[in-house]
């Protein structure tokens, strides 16, 4: 500042400057008297204008004795506030043994640059300056001249830096995702370079033991996956890459995961990855268990159909039973009066003519035939649900095949256990399944033939019960027609309404039983009726 | 063979009372019939009878009610129940309750002369 230089041309060989310097020298070190001492005020203007702060501190009270503008503003005292601070007041108290200690080292002339040092300013703000100070003697004052480079914005810049440093850092050991890093050399090698604790948690060894070796060599089962060159070109050329799923499996680890790879910097690069292995094994029992709901409802829907199409049949039945019921009844008035006729024309006919006999005959023949086809419709009326009882099967047989009039062009073999057998059955159901399919056998054999009639038990949990076999020495049933034999209305001979063996099965289903076929043709068939004796049978 | 035994056919089917009667006829046997169960009844009440042949399915009154009304009448009377519907746990009831025998139609006629007969001795 010109103004405050009240005597420019005072020089350094003014012989009474000297004696003043050293008076004031306990007060403060006067800047007129700095300039005349160096002789210029060129030095002056220089100090003021500089872009530095200029401090100047008595060493041994460290009470400061000179500053420049700049140091004011920067610091926010006033010139005479400042100048009756010392070196204690101005930096922060925790920093000051720092501080002191450097402020004795540049005193000594052992030091000349104090790096980063805090200072208070006026307001309380805290400054960094790198100050390069010089200890001299100035007017016979021992001090040190300190030259302050303001460094607060690097200084906030390095604390920022070391603050994310430490973020990241902070990340990469407490993340749950494990990471392996790696550095791509010029060479094309991609060189383990560490892992973060994560990782050995997660595969369950020290990734240390890998540092230094290629991916390849630290995990050669993936050599032959694309995952070396995904994480080349993240390294190279910054291309992110992820993947569901890499299921992994050598001595030490085994696992699936997913893994996010990317560029750190360019040639590194991170692949984080977290083991899906509990996650794929609930997705797979999940796929299991669905597959399982699947079968089950398939099931049960193939069940239903069957019940359903079990049910439309016997529903079918009982309709036809109803219905054919009904007509059958009235029929066999009609059939009474031409059967009533018939017989008095022939008690009472003189004709000579043999025919007249012998239409009469086919009269009553036919009659009778109608009635038998009357008896077959209405027994499907008679299949109701069965009311079980322990029956004695072996005497209900004998009972049925003597009640059945086979004729004697047939032999009858009967090939029962003497013993009683019990079954839970309908009594009645019972003799009419036998009748008809003795009947069956009957009609099966136009000529001479074998009826032979067996009983055997069958075992198991599930099979125990009787069978009772019916087997005749006809022409059998082509395999075409044997599936078909138990639909209603279903018949190979002439006459007869195809409804025999269809009361049959109703009847057997009635009783959780079944009746099965065996024929060959030029041998004969075999119908087989099966009673269930176990708990299953029962309900 | 049956000489002049009074046999009452209940039928509300003309052409059956008219066959039965020629063809028991030419057997000799006294025949009256009648077409519903009222008339039996009352036919029953007026003269002697020796054996019924009766339907059962008739307008009015069925042949079980017209049995069990001919019982109070007289209970030595045969009863034989001759019916298209001769199936079931009534027919069963019938002959507990005295119906001597129960046929299908068409019966057989050499049978229904057995059965005539045998009505007619146990009587």
């Amino acid at each position: 500042m010109p103004s405050r230089i009240d005597d420019p041309k005072t020089g350094a060989n003014d012989p009474g400057g000297a004696e003043r310097r050293v008076r004031n020298a306990r007060d403060s070190l006067r800047l007129e008297d700095l300039v005349s001492v160096r002789g210029g005020e060129v030095y002056h203007g220089i100090l003021q204008a500089a872009g530095v702060g200029i401090l100047v501190a008595e060493i041994e009270s460290r009470r400061f004795i000179y500053c420049n503008d700049f140091m004011c503003e920067w610091t926010g005292y006033p010139r005479e506030e400042l100048l009756n601070l010392t070196v204690d007041r101005f930096h922060p108290a925790d920093q000051l043994p720092r501080v002191l200690a450097e402020f004795e080292a540049q005193a000594r002339g052992d030091k000349l640059l104090a790096a980063g040092l805090p200072l208070l300013r006026r307001s309380g703000e805290i400054l960094y300056a790198d100050i390069t100070t010089r200890a001299t003697t100035l007017g016979g004052i021992a001090c040190n001249v300190g030259i302050f480079f303001d460094v607060t914005e690097r200084h906030q810049v390095i604390a920022a830096l070391r603050e994310s440093e430490s973020v990241a850092q902070s990340l990469v050991v407490s993340s749950p995702m494990g990471m392996h890093m790696y550095r791509l050399e010029d060479d094309r090698r991609l060189v383990f370079t560490g892992a973060n604790p994560a990782a050995d948690q997660i595969l369950g060894v020290d990734n240390s033991q890998f540092i230094g070796q290629t991916i390849e060599e630290a995990f050669p089962p993936l050599a032959d996956t694309e995952v070396p060159a995904r994480y080349r070109q993240a390294a190279s050329e910054g291309t992110p890459w992820q993947t569901q799923q890499v299921d992994y499996a050598d001595e030490q680890i085994q696992g699936a995961f997913e893994v996010h790879a990317f560029q750190t910097r360019p040639g590194e690069m991170v692949a984080l990855f977290f083991d899906i292995t509990e996650r794929k094994r609930a997705e797979t029992e999940l796929e299991r268990y669905r597959q399982h709901l699947e079968d089950l409802v398939a099931e049960r829907t193939r069940r239903l159909e069957e019940a359903q199409t079990k049910l439309l049949a016997a529903d079918r039945l009982a309709v036809l039973g109803q219905f054919a019921g009904a007509i059958a009844h009235e029929i066999r008035n009609p059939l009474a009066v031409i059967s009533n006729a018939a017989y008095y024309v022939k008690r009472q006919s003189t004709s000579d003519d043999p025919r007249v006999a012998k239409n009469l005959d086919r009269i009553e023949h036919q009659v009778a035939r109608s009635t038998e086809i009357i008896e077959s419709i209405l027994n499907l009326t008679k299949v109701d649900l069965p009311n079980l009882e322990t029956i004695e099967v072996t005497s209900s047989l004998k009972h049925c095949i003597e009640s059945a009039q086979v004729p004697e062009r047939i032999a009858v073999r009967v090939e029962l256990p003497t013993t009683g057998v019990f079954v839970p059955a309908d009594a009645t159901l019972l003799q009419l399944a036998c009748k008809n399919l003795i009947r069956n056998a009957i009609q099966a054999m136009p000529g001479t033939g074998t009826l032979t009639i067996s009983l055997e038990k069958t075992g198991g949990s599930d099979a125990a019960g009787v069978a009772v076999s019916f087997s005749d020495s006809g022409p059998g049933i082509p395999k075409s027609e044997q599936e078909s034999v138990f639909e209603p209305l279903f018949t190979t001979r002439t006459h007869g309404v195809g409804l025999g063996l269809a009361i049959v099965k109703m009847i057997m289903e009635h009783h959780h039983g079944s009746v099965s076929l065996e024929s060959t043709v030029g041998v004969g068939s075999t119908f087989k009726l099966w009673f269930p004796t176990g708990a299953g049978g029962q309900n | 063979m049956a000489t002049g035994a009074r046999v009452l056919v209940v039928d509300d089917d003309r052409d059956i009372c008219e066959t039965l009667r020629d063809i028991l006829e030419i057997e000799r046997y006294k025949v009256t019939t009648v077409g519903d169960g009222y008339g039996a009844i009352d036919l029953v009440a007026r003269q002697p009878f020796d054996v019924v042949l009766l339907d059962i399915k008739m307008p009015g009154i069925d042949g079980f009610e017209t049995h069990r009304r001919i019982r109070q009448i007289t209970a030595e009377l045969p009863v034989i129940l001759v019916s298209a519907f001769a199936v079931g746990e009534a027919i069963q009831a019938a002959l507990n309750d005295g119906v001597f025998a129960a046929m299908k139609k068409p019966v057989p006629i050499a049978r229904l002369l057995e059965t005539i007969e045998a009505a007619l001795k146990a009587s």
